[in-house]
């Protein structure tokens, strides 16, 4: 996709004097009050955070209402845009499904330049409806659901592959009540062993679509409606005229839409759907872009959410909690390259000034990055966050044991690390107003 | 929507509560490393005084014969000393709830009584080979050559029988009496070391120490 979204004229002296300022901010507190402190305090942001889902997890679920003799119809809709590589799977997928009556399924191609069109002609029981130029996602999505007969409707991303009963599960969690609007799923990621990145990003998916995601259930506070299968009722998501076309996190913006509207979302740990991830830092990259940047301007548009206690815990703890969460994340990891790159100068200059004097020791006890008690303190601060993780891998019905060390050690100090860069990049492209191109 | 205020109330409090355990659990681990550091320097404190009066009873009497009992106490001492300075150093940065001042301040107090003993010794018991060697680091500041000054005098104090070495913190205002060697010696940056009453700025490499104070090899 193209779609070019132009924030508006770039300031790069505001963001040159943002940047410095909050740069200034984190190492003037590490040299006052020293590192461990500094890192502390987001921990402790974080900790909280993670007490409050864990507290809601283990809150008293609703009970479930007997499965609904009726089940209404389902149109899945699926936007195209150069998708040879999955296309075909993730419709046979859909098709597959376990529900009661005949999916209606349409898929959108959004101008593609691949196989995709071959492809799709190629699929029976298929309606494919062609768009002209490339009008991005959102637009895409919107064109298909116009043509939707069903009342339920299931939005899937060309890379996502939904399990049998995903569909099932979600439009029960719908009929659950009437103001309810959309059933969010259990995304997983598709062929986690394919490489590093993916395994690494298997546990971000775990925690975060599988306990974080139930947690905010309980809290009735999902504030997303992920991209890759959310199923809505049509009469909310025509309520609220679709999805917005120039919003580059469609499925973020929809989702606090719909609470604004009144529409509560529920999410069915049961409707899983397995989704393609990046596997390149590049790709990473360039997704992550797009989350943080649309987070960051949609948190703008929707300000008056922030605190208010008119949208109960969506208002006074998801919103506040997720962004302090991730400026946590920002403070760690600039404090944790601070300190790697305060340690390898100190190495080098230690290094250069031994070999000056042709004494080389490689003992090095005095280089400790922290000390023992530090460890002890902070191994008491990550448990209920292991415990969360714990309770994710349980949710995907999958062991947590030692095997996961390795792992969970690169989605620590890499790759949380990698993330909050990314962020900060996010962050600092929004205060520039540099323009958005989605491609 | 309801609006789970107990839900939140009780996540503060075992946010507190664990903060609370983790602090407690950092002290702990900080009190035995103190606990055993203390300990150690009580050991010596000990064996100080026994040499100071071994010293002084000399001094007093006059008995040579002492000599070779009081090097052996002061040898025995030396060694404990410095594996207690390289323990206090690295504690010194790792620690964040204790603090280590005092125990830092008794310990350069000990270690300058312990320095002056030995200069006495050399006097009185007429040693030669003894080769005293004050070494000044930067303490509070980061002094990446202070570290590698400090593997050069670690290798030189295995291979020479004869070193002595006392170390103390170049950037401490709070010890006069360490005001008062850097004066005498006419120390103001650190690496420096005393070597032979001559003192040498800069990080030394172990020719240029073994060229001012004859080593004596370890057998």
């Amino acid at each position: 996709m193209s779609l070019e979204i132009s924030a508006g004229k770039p300031r790069p002296i505001v963001t040159a004097l943002v940047v410095v300022a909050i740069a200034a901010i984190i190492f003037f507190s590490i040299s006052r009050i020293g590192y461990f402190w500094v890192m502390l305090a987001p921990n402790l942001v974080l900790l909280l955070v993670t007490l409050v889902m864990l507290f809601a997890f283990f809150e008293k679920k609703p009970e479930k209402k007997m499965a609904p003799k009726d089940y209404p119809r389902l149109t899945v809709i699926l936007p195209v845009h150069n998708a040879q590589e999955t296309i075909e799977k993730a419709i046979e997928r859909v098709r597959n499904s376990d529900y009661p009556y005949g999916i209606e399924v349409i898929a959108v191609d959004d101008a593609s330049t691949d196989s995709s069109p071959q492809i799709l002609a190629k699929l029976k029981g298929v309606k494919v409806l062609t768009m002209k130029k490339n009008v991005g996602k959102a637009a895409a999505l919107n064109a298909g659901a116009k043509l939707a007969k069903g009342e339920v409707i299931a939005f899937v991303d060309a890379d996502s592959y939904v399990e049998k009963t995903a569909f099932k599960h979600a439009v029960e969690a719908i009929l659950e009540d009437d103001e309810i609007g959309a059933a969010t799923c259990f995304i997983r990621v598709a062929d986690a062993n394919k490489s590093i990145l993916r395994k690494v990003q298997e546990i971000e998916y775990y925690t975060g679509f599988g306990f974080a995601a139930l947690a905010s259930h309980l809290l009735d506070a999902i504030f997303v409606t992920p991209g890759p299968t959310t199923v809505f009722r049509k009469t909310a998501f025509e309520k609220i005229h679709g999805f917005d076309e120039h919003n580059i996190t469609e499925d973020l913006e929809m989702a606090w839409r719909l609470r604004r509207h009144g529409f509560g979302i529920a999410y069915s740990p049961d409707s899983i759907v397995y989704t393609e991830v990046p596997d390149t830092i590049k790709a990473l990259y360039r997704q992550r872009l797009r989350w943080y940047r649309g987070k960051l301007f949609n948190v703008r548009k929707y300000s008056d959410m922030l605190f208010n206690k008119k949208y109960g815990n969506f208002g006074l703890f998801m919103l506040p909690g997720s962004f302090s969460a991730e400026f946590a994340g920002i403070v760690l990891s600039f404090s944790f390259v601070y300190l790697l790159f305060r340690q390898a100068a100190w190495l080098a200059s230690y290094l250069a000034s031994s070999l000056a004097v042709g004494t080389l020791s490689l003992d090095l006890s005095g280089f400790a990055l922290v000390g023992t008690s530090a460890i002890a303190m902070g191994a008491v601060i990550v448990i209920p966050w292991i415990f969360a993780l714990y309770l994710s891998y349980g949710m995907a019905g999958r062991k947590f044991g030692l095997r996961q060390v390795p792992q969970l050690f690169l989605f620590l100090f890499f790759y949380g690390t990698v993330v909050s860069f990314f962020y900060c990049a996010s962050f600092i492209k929004e205060v520039n107003r540099s323009d958005y191109k989605w491609k | 929507m309801e609006v789970k205020k107990g839900l939140y109330l009780k996540a503060a409090l075992a946010a507190l509560a664990l903060f609370i355990i983790s602090v407690s659990v950092g002290y702990y681990v900080e009190a035995q490393n103190y606990s055993a550091l203390e300990t150690k320097l009580a050991d010596i404190e000990d064996s100080t005084q026994t040499a100071l009066l071994v010293n002084l009873f000399m001094q007093t009497h006059n008995a040579s014969s002492m000599c070779s009992a009081l090097e052996t106490e002061l040898s025995d001492v030396e060694r404990e000393t410095y594996s207690v300075y390289t323990q206090l150093e690295q504690n010194k940065g790792m620690n964040i709830l204790t603090n280590y001042d005092s125990l830092r301040k008794k310990y350069f107090l000990m270690n300058m009584r312990f320095y002056l003993t030995l200069r006495a010794y050399k006097q009185s018991c007429g040693d030669p080979t003894l080769q005293p060697i004050l070494f000044f680091y930067n303490s509070q500041n980061e002094c990446p050559e202070c570290a590698a000054q400090g593997k050069v005098l670690d290798s030189l104090r295995q291979r020479c029988s004869n070193y002595r070495v006392y170390a103390f913190p170049n950037d401490v205002e709070q010890i006069s009496m360490i005001k008062t060697f850097k004066a005498y010696y006419h120390v103001a940056t650190a690496p420096s070391l005393v070597v032979n009453d001559e003192t040498l700025t800069g990080i030394q490499g172990e020719p240029q120490v073994m060229a001012r104070a004859p080593c004596v090899q370890t057998t």
